[in-house]
């Protein structure tokens, strides 16, 4: 349902993403992994139509549903983020409006999509908070951002993308500012999407969340495509890069610096 | 871990913070902390976000003070210090931050920003300020030509060692880490520790470590306490940590972490 054929993209004369391509099927996830300023962040946003100033797709193309996503007008575009496709931030709280209540930027955003009353759009996201098993929901629906932990501004996030069940979730380091115990509950919630029939497309720098979550996870450094495989392939790959990686990460356990 | 042969450092005995929160409630951040670090080795402190970790370690670099108990510095009681005698217990206790870019001031260059210390603690003359940069650089395994750079133009990694050559150029006891590497990918903060662990066995320093990750915690402390609310609910050798911890919030937080080869048992 999602294709990405031998994707380019540039920021000014500087290319970062270098010949990507995936094929995800419905109901799969696919992780990309990688360190900071290996373009797996650029990828998602090209595919979100949300590349950063400067930045253009020289080459290649994204097919949602056999439809390229490079010549959509806005209008389509408008239809497509939210019904089709979602997306979640490493911190919600950054995206949403820090002076307006959760509930009124909820609210609005399904109005945007759907024409209901407010009444019921607003019981609409008190149901989809409920879901996301934020307790006191109606209390969350009145409060601003700051006054949310970051685990709940992320259920927030999870549960106002998943409002019409989109056929593809895009999540860019959705656990990354969270502890491990938050971190483990948001995996699980995401993990369960599946089951909704949602394809999810996630980046992340934790390759045990990778690990845990996907059935493809792909490598990615200085833009290209490294290594990529299910969890097996990559503990038993011989790539020197995965290799490098999987050994940086801490094991409890495992190698100690000291004794 | 016996502690017969090692030597005290600091000392915190029964530390208490308490807050007022705007409903007029009482808000308890740190509760009954006790916890010693000795010449030489690391404390970990894992917990979740708002168990008190950083609350404590504000109180530890006097940044904040604590409503009861005491923070001892070579026996001395560092909390009741005023004026110039407070000022000259900071050159002994130095941190680094978990955010480098929010710490450094934008418009100083590299050089300025690890001698600031030196030139206030007059430990050199201006005139020396280029020599001791490069020294320091030297020691965290950065070129010598950074110390002309502004801190935008490094990466995360690259801030966090200038971060660490400041915090060590006046050569402190103790150096407080608060969540000193969150923000770096994994292979950097591997470069990290080790670059942490081979500084502190030149110098001797004594540690303190905050993080949420105990798999990274355990990788090189030598002694973990386990935060929760407030207090301390569980301390044991870092060796020990997998095999002996016994609390069930330390339980939980153990397998509450993502590995490649198992997923955490609170997920299935």
């Amino acid at each position: 349902m999602l294709e990405i054929k031998d994707l380019c993209v540039s920021y000014g004369e500087k290319t970062v993403v270098n010949h990507f391509h995936l094929k995800l099927e419905q109901g799969r996830v696919c992780t990309i992994a990688g360190e900071s300023g290996s373009g797996k962040t650029t990828v998602i946003r090209a595919v979100f139509g949300l590349l950063a100033a400067g930045g253009r797709v020289t080459a290649g193309d994204i097919l949602f549903e056999g439809k390229s996503l490079l010549s959509g007008s806005k209008e389509e575009w408008g239809k497509l983020r939210g019904m089709g496709m979602s997306m979640i931030f490493q911190d919600t709280g950054a995206m949403l409006n820090p002076i307006r209540t959760i509930g009124s930027q909820f609210v609005e955003y399904i109005r945007i999509h759907e024409r209901m009353p407010k009444k019921q759009a607003w019981e609409k996201a008190v149901s989809m908070l409920r879901r996301m098993q934020l307790p006191d929901s109606e209390r969350v629906m009145k409060s601003y951002v700051f006054q949310l932990s970051g685990g709940m501004r992320q259920r927030v996030g999870i549960a106002m993308a998943m409002t019409f069940q989109p056929k593809l979730l895009l999540a860019d380091e959705p656990t990354s500012a969270l502890d491990t115990v938050t971190q483990a509950e948001i995996v699980r919630q995401m993990k369960d999407l599946r089951k909704e029939n949602t394809s999810i497309l996630m980046v992340t720098h934790n390759l045990g969340v990778a690990a845990f979550m996907s059935d493809e996870i792909i490598l990615m450094k200085d833009g290209k495509i490294t290594d990529r495989g299910d969890k097996e392939h990559l503990l038993k790959s011989e790539n020197a890069y995965t290799g490098k990686l999987l050994d940086a990460v801490p094991v409890l356990g495992g190698k100690r610096y000291v004794s | 871990m016996s502690h017969e042969k090692e030597e005290v450092i600091m000392e915190a005995k029964h530390v208490t913070r308490r807050f007022l929160s705007s409903d007029k409630e009482v808000f308890t951040a740190c509760s009954d902390v006790s916890l010693t670090l000795y010449k030489g080795k690391t404390l970990g402190i894992a917990g979740e976000s708002g168990c008190g970790k950083s609350t404590f370690l504000r109180m530890l670099t006097l940044l904040d003070t604590p409503d009861k108990g005491e923070i001892l510095y070579r026996g001395q009681d560092i909390t009741k210090l005023k004026g110039e005698k407070r000022r000259q217990i900071r050159q002994h206790i130095q941190m680094v931050f978990q955010d480098p870019s929010a710490s450094f001031h934008p418009k100083m260059k590299v050089r300025d920003i690890i001698c600031e210390p030196l030139l206030n603690f007059k430990r050199i003359s201006p005139k020396e300020k280029e020599e001791a940069a490069r020294k320091l650089l030297e020691m965290v395994e950065l070129p010598e030509d950074f110390s002309g750079r502004y801190p935008h133009s490094m990466s995360g990694g690259q801030k966090q060692r200038v971060a660490i050559a400041r915090a060590i150029a006046l050569e402190p006891e103790v150096i407080v880490m608060d969540e000193a590497t969150s923000a770096l990918d994994v292979s950097v903060q591997k470069n990290m520790i080790e670059l942490i662990v081979r500084l502190q066995k030149e110098k001797q320093t004594a540690i303190v470590f905050v993080a949420h990750d105990l798999a990274l915690v355990q990788s090189f402390a030598h002694e973990i306490a386990v935060m929760r609310q407030g207090e301390i609910v569980e301390k044991l050798p870092a060796e020990k940590l997998v095999s002996d911890a016994k609390h069930p919030y330390t339980r939980m937080l153990l397998e509450s972490g993502f590995s490649l080869s198992g997923s955490p048992e609170i997920v299935s």
